[in-house]
């Protein structure tokens, strides 16, 4: 198999405190173990990458990956070996110097929660709108590309089609949806946090217009069970569902090296430092989450089956401690 | 006349450019999307959403 897009998680550190925050670290009494690695050491793990996969395109993540010094060496690195960089940032560190010393990046991926400033700053758990707008507007004024991350919770959820045009009018070259995705740090607040069916319906079908009518690209990333939502009606959104370890899986390694299948799991794999990729996947966990159909599914129609499987297997894994159990977000949403 | 002829391959360059590597469609897309974006800036300036200062180095002025 060809593995082409990885995410590296530079830092566990954030300086926001997002309420719908998934990272496993963020849970409370978490385990996870902590560590972060020196620029070389993510130097060297990148050049692992390149030998050992068909790698083309890393996503930096965390945390917050602005909170490390050394991130335009770490993206300059990436660019000079032919890949692409990609920075997913909540947008409150990009100061034109940062902006400048990460021209390289092929894209950053910034999160812009609503055209409301209280309402983005009651979901980032800190007073950031504006940083986040003068910082998108460092990123057009150094023509980089801005892709808008949209992080849909029934807090923020009506002002969707509003922050996309104030996305788009920022100079937004494509839109990522993301409806919430439950984790064990989340959990506790998905009474306040979980959109109801009828606000992700309604998105979509605003996202399908906005995308018509400004030619911008929507995708949608964290998978919506199409039990839930019937998503093959919206011919120009791109949906992606959970890849269970196949070629459009973004395999991560975590700030202190570790891999894991996906940037939502807890479950670590091994250390990519000392073992090759192509030994850390063949870890039963991995078959486990291939061949694992929640038993909630068992009854769903064959095509409803391979389009989604039960949606975010991580999600399962986080809150429920099983890969038996669907997504969380079917039996929250339905009641 | 040297200038003439700088204007000229400044022409053919952008000629050039225009129908071998910028397909005339995407830029009369992206035309109406900068008219656009500036409509958009200019409501969310008068709703106090965005400030003078972003709008200005967002259109250019």
């Amino acid at each position: 198999m060809s593995f082409k897009t990885f995410v590296l998680e530079l830092t566990q550190q954030c300086n926001n405190c997002c309420l719908y925050c998934y990272n496993p670290w963020r849970a409370p009494k978490s385990t996870y173990p902590p560590g972060e690695l020196k620029t070389n050491e993510i130097k060297n793990i990148i050049d692992k990458l390149q030998s050992e996969t068909d790698v083309n395109s890393i996503a930096l993540s965390g945390g917050e990956p602005f909170l490390r010094p050394d991130i335009g060496e770490i993206v300059t690195y990436i660019h000079e070996k032919g890949i692409y960089p990609v920075i997913i940032t909540n947008g409150t560190l990009l100061t034109r110097e940062n902006v400048q010393v990460t021209s390289d990046a092929a894209s950053y991926e910034i999160s812009l929660l609503s055209y409301k400033k209280n309402v983005h700053n009651f979901l980032a758990q800190r007073d950031v709108f504006d940083q986040v707008i003068n910082g998108i507007t460092n990123v057009a004024e150094n023509n980089g590309n801005f892709i808008a991350a949209f992080v849909a919770t029934k807090l923020n959820s009506p002002d969707l089609r509003k922050t996309i045009e104030l996305a788009i009018a920022l100079g937004a070259v494509g839109i990522m949806y993301n409806r919430v995705n439950l984790s064990a740090n989340n959990i506790r607040y998905a009474d306040q946090l979980l959109p109801t069916l009828s606000m992700i319906q309604e998105n979509l079908e605003d996202l399908e217009s906005l995308s018509d009518e400004y030619s911008i690209p929507v995708a949608s990333s964290v998978p919506i069970p199409p039990c839930l939502v019937d998503t093959r009606k919206f011919k120009r959104i791109k949906f992606s569902v959970c890849p269970r370890g196949g070629e459009d899986s973004y395999f991560t390694i975590d700030s202190s090296g570790k891999l894991k299948m996906c940037n939502h799991t807890s479950i670590i794999l091994g250390d990519f430092r000392t073992e090759r990729f192509s030994e850390l996947i063949k870890n039963p966990y991995v078959q486990q989450v291939k061949d694992t159909l929640p038993k909630e599914c068992i009854n769903c129609s064959e095509e409803l089956k391979k389009i989604c499987f039960g949606g975010c297997r991580a999600a399962a894994q986080v809150c429920y401690g099983s890969l038996d159990s669907v997504d969380p977000i079917v039996n929250l949403a339905r009641k | 006349m040297m200038s003439n002829q700088l204007e000229l391959e400044k022409l053919m360059k952008m000629k050039c450019y225009i129908m071998c590597y910028y397909p005339p469609e995407i830029a009369l897309t992206d035309k109406i999307k900068t008219e656009i974006r500036t409509e958009l800036l200019r409501d969310f300036l008068n709703e106090k959403i965005i400030t003078k200062e972003i709008y200005q180095r967002l259109v250019g002025k």
